[in-house]
C-alpha cells in the first residue's frame, strides 16, 4: 500500500467573524483520501457551562464546481456518524473552565478506507473543489465572559493524499448529505423518498432532542420501495440502537466541566449505562 | 486534634436521555467535632458518561469492502423512508451515503 502524505492545508487559523460561511478553495490537482477538519472555539474568561462546540457548526461541506455538494453534513450529525461507522469518535475536548479551548475533528473521509486506491477524491476532475464550514457561535450567545471570546473561532484541514508520482486512478468517491431536515411532529408517519442519481451505501437517520428519552420521537422505522411492497428493513428505534451500538469499540464521553449543584449537562451519549462525576479538589489539614 | 479539612462530593442524581443532573456538596471541617456543608459553585469536576450514541442510527446496506449489496439508483427510484412519529421537537436529519463515479 502506498503510503499516505499529510499535507497540512490551512493550521489553527483564526476568523475574524464569529458568524460566517467560510470557504477554502482546494488545489486543482491532487488525489486525496480524506481531509481532516479541525476546529477550535475558546472560552469566555469566566466560564462557558453546557456549551457544545458541535452545535457552532451548522453544516461541513465539500463543494465540487460550485453545486455539487458531495459532503454536506451537520457538525452533530458528523460527529456521530464517523463514531457509529467506525466504532470510535474523532477527538473531542470539552472543557468548561475559563479561558480554556474546545477542540472537535471531523474526517471526511472520501473511499472505503484511509488509503483505498479504488475510491477517492481525484481534484484534477473538477474546475473547482471548495471546503465550506457554515458556523455561528452566537447560538451559545453573544461573545461575552461565560460564552465564547470573540475572533477564536479557528479551522484546521489536512489531506491525506496520495503521493505526487503515486496517484491512483479512482473508479468513483464517497459522499455523504443531508437530505432532508424538519422537526418532528407528536404523531404520524413521516415519509420521504430517498436520493436515487447514486448507488446508496448507507443511510442515517438523526432524531435528536435533549432530556427526552431514546425511541420516543422516533419509534418505527420502515425502508423499502415500491410503495413499501418490497422491505429493505423494518423495525423499532430502541432495537436498532441495540443492535448497532453494541459493536462499538468507544461507547465513553469525558467531560471537564465546572460544576454548581443541581446543574445539568447534555451528552453525546444517551441509554446512560453508568455515570460518575468526580471533583478535583480536595484539601485534609491535621493539627 | 483539630482538623481543617475542605473537599468536594459530587453526584449524578438523574438521568432522562442524554441529560445528567448532578448535584453536589462542599464538606469542611473546622475544628474537632465540626462539620459545614455548603452547594458546591463552579467547581472544576470530570464527568465520564457511558452509553450508546445520542439519537443516530446508521443502517449499511452495502458491504463495507466488495459494495455488495448497495441500492442502485434503479432501486431507489421507488425507494422510500417511512418514520413514525411519537414525540414533537426533536430536530430530524435524513443522510444518504453514496458513490459517485465522477
Amino acid at each position: 500500500m502506498v503510503r499516505l502524505e499529510q499535507s497540512v492545508i490551512m493550521s489553527r487559523e483564526a476568523q475574524s467573524s464569529d458568524t460566517a460561511l467560510f470557504r477554502r478553495d482546494l488545489p486543482k490537482s491532487g488525489a486525496y483520501s480524506a481531509l481532516d477538519i479541525g476546529i477550535r472555539l475558546t472560552n469566555g474568561a469566566t466560564s462557558a457551562i453546557n456549551m457544545d462546540l458541535l452545535d457552532v457548526i451548522k453544516h461541513l461541506s465539500l463543494v465540487c464546481n460550485g453545486n455539487d455538494y458531495r459532503f454536506h453534513i451537520s457538525g452533530q450529525d458528523m460527529f456521530r456518524n464517523h463514531w457509529l461507522k467506525n466504532g470510535r469518535p474523532m477527538p473531542y475536548t470539552w472543557t468548561e473552565k475559563a479561558s480554556g479551548v474546545q477542540e472537535v475533528w471531523f474526517r471526511m473521509c472520501f473511499g472505503r478506507f484511509l488509503g483505498d486506491t479504488q475510491y477517492g477524491l481525484d481534484l484534477s476532475r473538477f474546475n473547482n473543489v471548495q471546503v465550506q464550514i457554515d458556523y455561528d457561535c452566537t447560538v451559545w450567545g453573544a461573545a461575552a465572559v461565560t460564552t465564547f471570546t470573540t475572533g477564536t473561532f479557528t479551522i484546521t484541514i489536512i489531506a491525506h493524499q496520495f503521493p505526487y508520482n503515486a496517484r491512483p486512478a479512482f473508479r468513483g468517491m464517497i459522499g455523504c448529505r443531508e437530505f432532508y431536515t424538519t422537526t418532528t411532529a407528536a404523531s404520524g408517519d413521516l415519509v420521504e423518498d430517498l436520493p436515487s442519481s447514486q448507488p446508496i451505501l448507507a443511510l442515517a437517520v438523526a432524531a435528536r432532542e435533549d432530556n427526552v428519552a431514546e425511541a420516543t420521537d422516533i419509534t418505527d422505522i420502515v425502508i423499502g420501495k415500491d410503495n413499501f411492497n418490497t422491505i429493505f428493513t423494518s423495525g423499532k428505534w430502541y432495537n436498532y440502537q441495540q443492535m448497532q451500538n453494541a459493536d462499538l469499540d468507544v461507547r465513553e464521553e469525558v467531560f471537564d466541566l465546572l460544576l454548581s449543584n443541581s446543574a445539568y449537562r447534555d451528552c453525546h451519549l444517551a441509554n446512560i449505562k453508568q455515570a460518575n462525576v468526580a471533583p478535583r479538589s480536595m484539601t485534609i489539614g491535621v493539627a | 486534634m483539630t482538623t481543617s479539612t475542605v473537599t468536594q462530593v459530587a453526584v449524578v442524581s438523574s438521568i432522562i436521555g442524554n441529560r445528567a443532573t448532578m448535584t453536589g456538596q462542599t464538606i469542611g471541617s473546622t475544628g474537632l467535632g465540626t462539620l459545614t456543608v455548603a452547594a458546591i459553585s463552579a467547581k472544576a469536576c470530570d464527568l465520564a458518561v457511558v452509553g450508546d450514541i445520542h439519537g443516530f442510527l446508521r443502517f449499511p446496506f452495502a458491504d463495507p469492502e466488495t459494495f455488495e449489496g448497495v441500492l442502485m439508483p434503479s432501486e431507489l427510484r421507488t425507494a422510500q423512508i417511512k418514520l413514525t412519529q411519537g414525540g414533537a421537537g426533536a430536530s430530524l436529519a435524513l443522510i444518504a451515503e453514496e458513490v459517485y463515479s465522477y
